[in-house]
Formats: structure tokens, sequence, C-alpha cells
């Protein structure tokens, strides 16, 4: 079996000290589709915060795409991050600047020169997630289900291992909804990246068959959907 | 970067005051040590000498003072007879004393000069009470507290110009604080955005502490603008304050200033951003 994007082993999920989710085991392996369900209130973000250390860890063990969050300190954190495609429901587009300035501003960020590799690179994620002719487009002339495309586009600039996605459909209709997670699903097939698909909408877990993990009563548990 | 505007021209404009004020400290102490000095290197310790005093005694007297470590090197002690002190009194007041008839009340003195280090009261005083046993000695006299009464005043001067330093110092750290915090939360989603696609905190504060660079220098150079107008209008006005006269200390001067501007600056917008930075990213929002 190769090696987990994600093993929790006993993890703890604190908010300001106080434990939302205990003794938590999870194991996500490369490339894998995994739904994570649960009331709100439950735990999901707090659970996802933790993988990508904007909490920290509160006890057990924890290994994130090879880093032990841990000994990941402060300095570390970016790195991991640059592992991690992650998208949330308002985690959107910087709205003062066009497509390609968003995704520029992404690679800048993250230590890519600018240049002919970058742009190239641009045009890949934005063909990846189909809106190709939308490079200049200004986000508020898009539809939420395009502006979240483009986040994932953003998300995939740095050919992430792991995709976290939180509430991603929160602000779109049933249909889009279901596209999105098509395509989430296509992208992670394409680039064997894992995905964790965080959500509250039960009925979204129709769309198609994969893993479940439900956050319920403070305990995770992994169950197939 | 958009930010506030007013609050970044109330920054480099109490910057500016800050740095005037430590400028016009280093520029007022400078020039109240130089002062100071040539008024010290002037000071007359006037030695009487008895009535009856013997030559012999007189110039034993005068090559002893040229020989004691008290004794300013470079100038030399001044044999003054009291015929000629009446003669030059004389002329002070206009009039020839000898026509007079009277007997000459004045004695004959010897005047020297004492270092710098020795111009404290309770050196002077030693300094007067070993003389005043010599032989042929009848008094020693200077003036007492001249030189501790300047020093104090200059100090006292500096050190009201240092609390006003102080005071503003103060107020540009409050202005600071408050400015960057604002300009943080005013790009609170583009912050968010770079920390979650994982760049650096180095990567993060960098246009920051580019423009903590460019303030610092601003305010800097308006500082000394102001020294410097300062300086040569008092120089117009008043030139025997010889304020250009050591241009290597003022150089420095300036060049603390601007170098100064730029660290208060960098250092505290540096340890703002850092602050709000470590604050967990929900906290801004
Ligand atoms: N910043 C926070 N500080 C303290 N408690 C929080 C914070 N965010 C969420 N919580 C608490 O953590 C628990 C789980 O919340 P969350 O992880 O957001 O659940 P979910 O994403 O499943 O809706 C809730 O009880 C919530 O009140
Ligand atoms: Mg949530």
């Amino acid at each position: 079996m190769a090696e987990a994007i994600v093993e929790l082993r006993g993890a703890n999920i604190q908010q300001g000290g106080r434990n939302i989710l205990e003794n938590v085991d999870l194991r996500i392996a490369p490339g894998e589709f995994v739904y994570l369900v649960g009331k709100t209130g439950a735990g999901k973000s707090s659970l996802l915060k933790t993988l990508y250390a904007a909490l920290p860890l509160g006890g057990g063990s924890a290994t994130v795409a090879g880093f032990n969050l841990a000994k990941t300190g402060r300095k570390k954190i970016p790195q991991l991050r640059r592992k991690l495609g992650i998208v949330f429901q308002d985690f959107n587009l910087l709205m003062d600047r066009s497509v390609e300035e968003n995704l520029r501003f992404a690679l800048r960020a993250t230590g890519w020169k600018k240049g002919t590799l970058a742009e190239q690179r641009i045009d890949e994620v934005l063909m990846a997630v189909g809106l190709a002719d939308r490079r200049r487009s200004m986000p508020h002339t898009l539809s939420g289900g395009e502006r979240q495309r483009i986040a994932f586009a953003r998300a995939l600039l740095n050919s992430p291992t792991l995709f976290i996605a939180d509430e991603v459909t929160g602000n779109l209709d049933p249909d889009t909804s279901k596209n999105i997670l098509e395509l989430m699903r296509k992208l992670g097939k394409e680039h064997g990246t894992a995905v964790l698909f965080a959500t509250h909408d039960y009925r979204l877990l129709d769309t198609f068959q994969a893993r479940v993990v439900r956050c319920e009563g403070g305990r995770v548990f992994n169950a197939e959907g | 970067m958009p930010s506030p505007r007013p609050n970044q021209l109330y920054v480099i404009f109490s910057l500016s005051l800050v740095l005037f004020l430590l400028g016009l400290v280093g520029l007022w102490t400078f020039q109240a040590s130089y002062l100071t000095r040539q008024l010290q290197e002037n000071l007359d310790i006037i030695v009487e000498l008895e009535v009856d005093h013997t030559k012999e005694q007189r110039e034993l007297l005068l090559l002893e003072l040229l020989a004691a470590d008290y004794h300013q090197p470079g100038s030399t002690p001044e044999y003054l007879p009291k015929e000629q002190a009446l003669q030059e009194m004389g002329e002070d007041l206009e009039r020839d004393l000898d026509d007079l008839g009277l007997n000459n009340p004045l004695l004959d003195v010897i005047t020297f000069n004492v270092p710098i280090v020795y111009l404290q009261s309770d050196s002077l005083a030693a300094i007067a009470s070993e003389l005043q046993v010599k032989p042929g000695v009848a008094g020693v006299f200077y003036q007492d507290n001249f030189v501790d009464r300047i020093a104090a005043n200059a100090r006292r001067l500096g050190w009201v110009l240092l609390g006003l330093a102080a005071l503003f110092a103060l107020v540009a750290g409050l202005l600071i604080h408050n400015t960057v915090r604002l300009s943080l939360y005013a790009n609170r989603f583009t912050i968010k955005t770079q920390e979650l696609v994982g760049a650096s905190w180095g990567f993060i504060s960098r246009p920051y502490l580019w423009r903590a660079v460019g303030q610092g220098l601003l305010a800097g150079l308006i500082a000394l603008t102001g020294v410097l107008g300062l300086q040569v209008w008092l120089q117009s006005v008043l030139p025997e304050l010889d304020l250009f006269a050591e241009p290597v200390r003022l150089g420095f001067l300036y060049g603390g200033i601007l170098l100064l501007g730029l660290l208060i600056n960098f250092v505290s917008h540096y340890v703002v951003v850092r602050r709000y930075l470590r604050l967990r990213l929900d906290d801004l929002y």
C-alpha cells in the first residue's frame, strides 16, 4: 500500500483548547475521494483546518502530505500548504483583479518567477476546469459556479497531492453543485490528487459512490457510502 | 496595497518630528560641548602674590605651575605685576590712576588655565588649597560654579528635548501600529489568500517592510531639512555660534538621523506585521 496522504491516529481536534473531535483515526490514500459529512457545528471545518495547520493538533499523531503536523513549525507551514489545494465556500477570488491576475498572484506567492512557465501553467489549470476562455474576465462577470471552478484552478497550480474542499457548494444551486462535485472527482482522477470533500448536505452523497467519513458527537466514523 | 492615506501622512509627519527633535538633541549636545569647551579653556585661575614675595618665590611658582598636571598644556602661566594691572585697569576706566597719587591697592598676580577635566568645583578647590600654602601666595581665585552651571543648563535643555522626542516617538509608535493594523485589515482577503496558497510570512510582509523603508527615508529627509534649515538660519543670526565648526561630527549626525528613521520605521512595521500574522488567521476577520 502506498504511503497515505493523510494519516491521523488518535488525533484530537481542538478550538481554543476545547476538544471538538476526539481520538480521530483517518487514513486517506493517494488519489482517493472521501466525503466528509456531518451537521453544521459537528467539527468538519475544524478537522480540515487542523489538516492545513491553521489549528494546532490537540494530541495524537497526524501526517499530511509527508508533514508530521506535531513537528511542523510555522516556517514549514507554507511548504505544507503548497502540497494542498484548499477551496472553501468563501475562500473566493480577489474581486479587484482578473482571473489571470488572481492566478498569477497565487503563483508569485508560492515562489514562481514571472514568465512563460507561469503563463503556461495558468493556461493549463484554466483548461483543466474548462474555463480557458475566461482568462481575462473579472470575477464579478462570472457565475458562482464559474468562480468556484477558477478557485479550483488556483488550487491546482502547484499540483497538490490533496484537495481540501470545505462546503464548496454552499452558495450553489443543486445542479451546479453536482457539476462542481463531478469536476473535483475528475481533477482528482486526472492529477492523482486525493480529495477530502466536506459538506453538511447529505443529498450530495448521491452524486457518485465514494467513501464517506462522518463527524458526529465529537467522533469521526468511517463508513462506506 | 491600498491603505488609508491620511494615516500614512501622520506616520511620516510624527516620525519626522521625532527625528527632528533627536537631531536637535544631537546638535545641542555637540554645540554645548563645543561652546563650553571654548569658554572653559579661557577660564583664568588667579593666584595673588603676597606684597613682600620674592622674585625667587615667584619664578619657582611659575615653574611649578608649568610642570603641574593641572596646567593646561600649550598655555603659559602669566605673571602680571600690579603696576601693569593698575595701568590696564586705568585703560579700562579711561583714567590715569597713577595721577591720583594713591598707593597701588592691587597685588601682583599670576594667571593660568587648567585643562577641562579639572574644571569642577572640587578639583578647583583642591588646586586652590594646594597653591594657597606655597610660599609667597596670598590667595587663589576663580569663578566657582561657572562651569558647572553652564554644563547643568546645557544638560537640562538636552533632557527636555530628549523627553519631547520620546513623547513623539510614543505617538509615532501608536500611529505606526494603528496604520499597519488598518492596512492589514484592509488587505485581509489578500493576506488570507496568500497564507492559504502557501506564501511565507516573509513574502506577505515584504510590501509593508518596503513601504516602511521608503517612509523612514522620507521622514529622515524631512527631519534633516528641518535641522539644516534651522542651522543655516541660526548661523546667519548668531554667527558666533560657529554651528558648522565640526563637519565630520555633523556628517555623522545627519547620517544618524537618516539611519534612525529607517530603522525605527522598519523595526516597528516588522513587529506589528509579525504580531498580526501570528494571531490566528480567523481572529483577524
Ligand atoms: N474560531 C473558533 N473558536 C472557538 N470555537 C470555534 C471556532 N470555530 C468553530 N468553533 C466551534 O467548533 C465547533 C465545530 O465547528 P466547525 O468545525 O466549524 O463545524 P462544521 O464545519 O462541521 O460546521 C463548533 O462548536 C463551533 O462553535
Ligand atoms: Mg464548516
